[in-house]
């Protein structure tokens, strides 16, 4: 049987060296075909030296260490490095994917070294169908936006939500009106509506998106409809006839 | 016309107002039925026309007293505005009554003076005194209300005190920071044996300034620097030639106070989403401005910029829901694209004077 290659693919050159002696020192047999310092790095060094295994540190400069393997271009046995990210080792935990945890300790790295000794005959896994998940569980995507990106001029800025008083349609157009300043954006406002906090903007018109917080008061025509006054003095807005049940049970 | 319902303290008001309004026109349409009656047995002419004119003066009553409430916009109503709403409200129900019932006694009141101070003395005295009952019930439902809505607030604002708290602590040890150091400690020990001690050298002062900080909640510019320095000290041994930085010196603006831990999420954000993964890395510059009565400081830095997760993170909600809890409307965090890549990020507080280092400064207090 010939030996067994590996890649290590980390950023850190210390922490290659690292795990390169502890490797040496527990698994004599196998050798390291190849370092990486990142993850484009890692995926030509990948086709180049087809290793049976890579150690890929998850968080690398270009593609992560999970794209690395989702774009593997060789059949290859992914041992994932990770610091400590509790979801994150119960994502692992759970999908039974081999990983380490930083730092490398010797107990657990002569656990791992002995499961992919085991495991070394056997074709590898594969992990396209996990890797989607592993990834949000390591980066799990905001529940609401936290940011607008308008443009001003040249520049891009954030605006936070909590400084926006409302989004207005117009067209294919979003107004963003916050206290000092507003800003034209192409996102629709119905798909705004709905990467928004439902509790913090309601839909008072439309074409109204308000954030509730930004209410200063509400008063009424003699027709019965209702209009808001947002904090800082900004026109009042119309609440749409279908809208006016927000306001009335309060 | 455009009737403008005003409530102070939005919502319950507008509603409740107009409850306690229409159950007032009730109230005071059943007490001028018994008015009508007492007149009618003092005075004795016919209980029908004495009901009539007490109904239609009532009335006119307490529609002016509405008027004066909206008027007031739902606060209290002085004393000199109730009482001339009982003598217009009079004069009105007056005339109303007699248009009622044939011009009789509008005639008569008209004709003699004296029938007329007569029924106004009536009308006065009755009125007076329901209308101040009804205008102090409606006063002690609406600060019942206010005060409702100020328990209300009080309530959040010490729940959202809370939970800034929380989210400091949450900020001061980034579990994922701490354990990307310990490996990088571990793994320089024996390669590396002088880099691995400064490394720890530098965690130990990053882990004391931050942990004393948020213990005293306060901090200032000179020693947030302290900790920014360590934790970029840190950041450029892992990081190597991928990380430069430079770090404006405070200077008169070393001992202004600052809350703590409140620069370094944009200082850590900027490394880990701006610097870190871009292959060529980049540099990070910290700056501080002052303008009259505010301190910008500014982190730039020539990463990824916003289109990677660099607004993404919790640690910019934490800041901005820090920031609110701490100063209001007075504090702002803004981003920006850098040119020609990365991120600024500024935030800027307000100085009091109070807080400005009292070195050399006379003191204004005595």
């Amino acid at each position: 049987m010939i030996a067994p290659t590996a890649l290590i693919a980390d950023d850190e050159a210390p922490l290659r060296r690292y795990l390169r002696g502890k490797l040496a020192a527990l698994w004599p047999e196998l050798r390291i075909c190849a370092e990486a310092a990142n993850g484009e790095d890692a995926l030509a060094l990948l086709a180049e030296h087809r290793p049976q295994l890579a150690f890929l540190d998850i968080r690398m400069p270009g593609p992560t260490g999970l794209e690395v393997a989702a774009r593997t271009p060789v059949p290859c046995r992914f041992v994932f490095i990770t610091a400590y990210a509790e979801y994150a080792v119960a994502a692992f935990e759970q999908e039974a994917v081999d990983y380490l945890l930083k730092p490398v300790t010797d107990a657990r790295l002569q656990e791992t070294v002995s499961r992919l000794k085991r495991k070394l005959a056997d074709p590898p896994p594969d992990l396209s169908a996990i890797l989607e998940g592993l990834r949000r569980a390591i980066d799990p995507a905001p529940a609401f936006l936290h940011w607008i990106k308008v443009g001003e001029g040249d520049e891009i800025r954030l605006i936070a939500p909590e400084d926006v008083l409302y989004f207005q349609a117009q067209d294919k157009y979003t107004r963003v009106v916050t206290r000092e300043q507003e800003w034209v954006i192409r996102v629709p406002i119905k798909s705004l509506e709905e990467s928004l906090d439902p509790q913090a903007f309601w839909r008072v018109h439309r074409n109204t998106l308000v954030r509730v917080q930004a209410i200063e008061r509400v008063t009424r025509d003699f027709r019965g409809q209702y209009l808001l006054s947002l904090r800082g003095g900004k026109e009042p807005l119309a609440v749409s006839r279908n809208y006016a049940h927000l306001f009335k049970q309060m | 016309m455009v009737i403008r319902m005003t409530s102070a303290t939005f919502p319950q008001r507008g509603r409740e107002a107009w409850l306690h309004f229409f159950r007032s026109f009730a109230l005071v349409a059943a007490i001028n039925v018994f008015i009508g009656i007492f007149i009618t047995a003092i005075r004795g002419s016919g209980l029908w026309e004495n009901i009539v004119v007490s109904e239609a003066i009532g009335l006119s009553i307490c529609l002016m007293n509405v008027l004066a409430v909206w008027y007031r916009d739902f606060q209290r109503v002085p004393l000199w505005m109730l009482a001339l709403t009982v003598v217009s409200g009079a004069l009105a129900g007056i005339f109303i009554s007699g248009f009622l019932l044939d011009h009789t006694l509008a005639l008569i009141m008209i004709e003699q003076p004296r029938v007329l101070l007569i029924v106004l003395a009536n009308v006065v005295l009755f009125g007076t005194v329901v209308t101040y009952y009804f205008e102090s019930r409606r006063h002690i439902a609406a600060t019942s209300a206010q005060l409702q809505a100020e328990q209300l607030r009080n309530a959040q604002s010490a729940h959202q005190l809370a939970e800034v708290q929380l989210k400091l602590l949450q900020a001061q040890i980034e579990p994922h920071f701490l354990f990307n150091t310990l490996s990088n400690v571990l793994s320089l020990i024996d390669p590396a044996p002088a880099q691995a001690k400064a490394m720890l050298e530098h965690l130990t002062r990053y882990l004391r300034v931050g942990l004393q900080r948020t213990r005293n909640g306060t901090s200032t510019l000179a020693e947030e620097v302290d900790l920014l320095r360590a934790y970029l000290e840190i950041q450029t041994i892992r990081m190597g030639e991928r990380l430069h930085y430079r770090i404006q010196d405070p200077g008169a603006l070393a001992q202004v106070p600052i809350p703590p831990l409140l620069i370094q999420p944009l200082v850590e954000n900027a490394v880990i989403h701006g610097l870190a993964p871009q292959i060529s890395g980049g540099r990070i510059d910290i700056q501080f401005r002052r303008d009259a009565d505010r301190i910008s400081i500014v982190v730039a830095d020539t990463g990824r910029g916003l289109n990677g997760d660099w607004g993404g993170g919790v640690g910019l909600k934490n800041i901005r829901d820090r920031l609110a809890g701490l100063y209001g409307d007075q504090a702002q965090l803004t981003l920006r694209q850098n040119a020609p890549t990365g991120v600024v990020a500024t935030l800027s507080l307000p100085l009091t004077t109070e807080d400005q280092p009292s070195t050399g400064a006379p003191s204004r207090r005595p």
